[in-house]
């Protein structure tokens, strides 16, 4: 299978491509707000540079959040048009199943944090060692404070040994590494989500024909327009 | 079957609250227009939400493509380019048009072409009359733009003037929802007036100074403080009077500065575009003020009247033959001028 894998939900366009389980190219670059600009021109330099025709794809991945829902919705037009066009089967992955893989080697609890602000992260848990990110899942993706997540994570295990990666990471730091739980923090490097990574995954679960119905495939929000719900939440 | 030299183009639309796909044979030939409205998802808010827009332009995007294409008998591969509105308008459903358009113009290797969308609202005009004879005075009134513009020929237009503040549309929806008559706001107070008169003076801002500018934003204030008044007196509310007096200083102001370009200009044609332009009040009090002149006026048939993809397929059709293409770089621009 040659698969491309993209990824616009944080300020990183991440691209990657594989072909059998192998990686041909990946583009990692902040981009802060310039997905639109930027997307299309890097799959072409890509796709050129590892040599490849876009017609040539027979998979795509795309990361549906959480994140930026501009970011989101930039990656997803562009995924769910190329899939529809050339006809092949498309994957939607959470952002934060991209951040755990990076870390499944280890024989620890993964927590991704990815920056909601003020003070929250959108986090998700895994168990370590398991290279079936999804099964390795232990909550679902979520939006919690920050102070609440250390909170509930000693009490789940006051034993435990909890690696943090991610955006969140940056900015919350400080409140992780004094939590009394014992946390470790990966080197800047990791906390990126990285394109080989979504191809990779894309790859995995493609192969085993867990494709996305591309009429359901949209992003995974975590939260309502403000305007609903100042609409449930006034005289109604 | 179509003959060799035919160009097909795709037009995509989300620029507010309508995902809409069009193919258009060699420019205004229309042989699908498909556009999902939104109205429905807005209508308990009285008014455009931009989040709730753009989560139903995704949702919405890929299957009315695909209608486009089945509606007009094609595949992809037979595009010529593909044509997007780029601004002006809500960034978020912009970026979800765009990005679908560049993506299929990518992986179809054929042009991308970015659209202005109130060029589009003119070609609108073209598609429903081909006998349009230049020199051209048009006002674009709609949710989103109040503008008048000027041109000579296809393609090179002058801006003369355009809304300070609120566009005509918005003033009809937020009055409405002041009034408590529903959304969209264009029909409800249309309707609504026709059972009363416009007895109130309210201001017509702007029609006696030296610009084709537009603003709606004291008329709003003035209707608000109006109705305040008589609530406070205690007395009982005219809403058919109330929106028909509204409705009146809307029309006035959109009349006055056009007359005023009128005699300027002295254009042949005159042409009305935008979701507004279906008010008939304003038609045929338009109509009348350009007979003394000897003056047509033209409008869009409605569904070409509001926004569409047809008019951004035709609009890219002119920029096709100019090898006017644009970057695949291109990004959105709410607030794109002419
Ligand atoms: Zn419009």
């Amino acid at each position: 299978m040659l698969i491309l894998g993209i990824d616009t939900s944080t300020e990183t366009c991440a691209l990657g491509l594989m072909n059998k389980g192998e990686l041909l190219a990946e583009l990692n670059v902040q981009l802060y707000r310039r997905h639109s600009e930027r997307l299309i021109p890097n799959i072409d330099w890509l796709l050129q540079e590892a040599g490849i025709d876009i017609g040539q794809l027979t998979g795509l991945a795309v990361t549906i959040g959480p994140g930026s829902f501009t970011g989101l919705r930039i990656g997803l037009s562009t995924v769910k048009t190329f899939a529809q066009e050339l006809k092949i089967p498309v994957l939607g992955i959470s952002t934060l199943d991209v951040l755990a893989y990076m870390l499944y080697r280890q024989r620890a609890w993964v927590v991704p944090v990815l920056d909601a602000r003020r003070e929250r992260v959108y986090t998700a848990l895994y168990r370590g060692g398991e290279r079936d990110i999804i099964a390795a899942r232990e909550w679902p993706d979520g939006v919690r404070p920050v102070s609440g997540l250390l909170e509930e994570l000693n009490n789940l295990d006051p034993e435990g040994d909890f690696y943090f990666v991610g955006n969140g990471v940056k900015t919350y730091g400080e409140l992780i590494s004094e939590a009394a739980l014992n946390t470790f923090i990966e080197p800047g490097v990791f906390n990126l989500p990285r394109g080989g990574i979504v191809a990779e995954l894309g790859s995995y679960y493609l192969k085993r024909g867990q494709a996305d119905d591309l009429d359901k495939l949209k992003p995974n929000y975590l939260k309502r327009p403000q305007a609903e719900i100042n609409y449930t939440t006034s005289d109604q | 079957m179509f003959e060799k030299e035919d160009v097909l183009i795709m037009g995509i639309e989300s620029s507010c609250d309508e995902t809409a796909a069009a193919v258009t044979r060699n420019g205004l030939d229309v042989l699908s227009n498909v556009v999902a409205s939104q109205v429905d998802w807005h209508r308990k808010f009285g008014g455009v939400v931009p989040e709730i827009a753009s989560r139903k332009h995704l949702e919405f995007i890929n299957p009315v493509i695909n209608e486009a294409l089945a509606e007009a008998g094609i595949e992809t591969g037979e595009l010529d380019a593909v044509a997007a509105t780029y601004g002006p308008g809500l960034v978020g459903g912009l970026l979800v048009g765009l990005s679908a358009a560049k993506a299929l113009a990518y992986a179809l290797d054929k042009p991308f072409i970015g659209v202005n969308h109130i060029a589009g609202h003119i070609y609108a005009n073209f598609i429903t009359h081909r006998d349009i004879e230049p020199p051209v005075l048009c006002l674009t009134i709609s949710g989103g733009h109040t503008d008048l513009l000027y041109f000579k020929e296809l393609g090179q237009y002058k801006i003369l003037g355009r809304t300070r503040d609120d566009a005509a549309g918005e003033a009809f929806d937020k009055i409405a929802r002041f009034l408590k008559l529903g959304y969209p706001g264009g029909p409800v107070i249309e309707e609504t007036a026709a059972r009363g008169e416009a007895v109130i003076s309210f201001p017509r801002a702007l029609i006696d100074e030296d610009t084709y500018d537009f603003s709606f934003s004291g008329l709003k204030t003035a209707v608000i403080n109006y109705v305040h008044n008589q609530q406070q007196r205690g007395e009982d509310l005219d809403v058919a009077n109330i929106a028909a007096s509204f409705q009146q200083a809307v029309i006035d102001s959109l009349i006055a500065q056009l007359i005023k370009a009128v005699k300027e200009f002295d254009p042949t044609s005159v042409i009305l575009s935008g979701g507004v332009a279906a008010n008939r009040t304003l038609r045929e009090q338009l109509k009348g003020e350009l007979e003394k002149y000897n003056l047509p006026l033209y409008y869009p048939e409605l569904k070409l009247c509001t926004d569409n993809a047809a008019m951004i397929a035709a609009a890219g059709y002119y920029q096709y033959i100019n090898g006017n293409y644009s970057p695949l770089s291109l990004n959105a621009d709410p607030n794109l001028k002419l």
